[in-house]
């Protein structure tokens, strides 16, 4: 019979109660989760807002846009 | 299943795992913490196309695999502080410390291990799960993700490059 050195090795049972700790673990582990996903709600809510705004100037100048090109033909004209 | 549940059904086999794979029964409670942890939030994501062992095997090789390396960096920046400090910090990456092993063994077998640790990860992991855990192949390869054949393969060079080791530090 040849020797197995892997046999050397027993089964060890764990003696320590290690649930406590794991469930400490998780409850930390459910708080980081939640600040995760309030942090990435939040910014969403702000780049939706940004683009709102972004988009409503724009709206705001293309009256003006339309009012000098329309007086430039104008001054063209003149010319 | 509640986690309490699964906890007492299987916390020998991760504290198991995770002794091989680490040889030191804090840094294996604090890796079964961990691997309990993932099976809570990721309990619902077991689709039941194997065992729930084999799914609890594979998070805690992963998890194993995953604190060693965090471990390996560690001493690295470690080792690269010391050098502006001129400290000497040339512990052990491993403190050999498994209750599983007798003590007029202990030398023997620790010589194995410290071989097994410079094998490459999935070389590891064959031959823990097939030498240590004595699962059988077809187990292992759902663990690891990979075909049979591939585990057979795996298993002959794994043993062939661990034999070789072994002969160089006799």
């Amino acid at each position: 019979m040849t020797y197995n050195p892997f046999e050397e090795i027993t089964p060890v049972k764990l003696e320590k109660n290690l649930l406590p700790d794991i469930m400490l673990k998780v409850k930390k582990e459910q708080k980081k989760r939640e600040l995760r996903n309030t942090i990435s709600s939040l910014a969403i809510i702000i780049f939706v807002i940004t683009l709102n705004f972004v988009v409503l100037l724009q709206n705001q100048d293309q009256p003006v846009q339309s009012w000098l090109t329309e007086n430039q033909t104008i001054l063209h004209t003149y010319e | 299943m509640q986690i309490e549940q699964l906890y007492q059904d299987y916390k020998n086999m991760v504290f198991n795992l995770a002794l091989q794979y680490l040889q030191n029964l804090e840094d294996a409670e604090e890796v079964t913490q961990d691997v309990f942890v993932q099976v809570y939030f990721k309990l619902d994501q077991f689709r039941q196309e194997s065992k729930l062992s084999t799914w609890i095997y594979k998070i805690c090789v992963n998890q194993c695999l995953d604190f060693i390396k965090a471990k390996k960096a560690k001493k690295r920046s470690a080792q690269f502080i010391s050098i502006f400090e001129n400290q000497n910090n040339d512990l052990p990456f491993i403190d050999f410390n498994h209750p599983g092993i007798s003590l007029e063994n202990k030398e023997s077998v620790q010589r194995i291990f410290n071989c097994i640790n410079e094998l490459k990860e999935n070389q590891k992991t064959v031959i823990i799960l097939s030498k240590i855990e004595k699962l059988n192949n077809k187990e292992i390869a759902e663990i690891m993700n990979i075909s049979t054949k591939a585990v057979e393969s795996l298993l002959f060079r794994s043993k062939q490059i661990l034999e070789n080791k072994l002969k160089e530090t006799e």
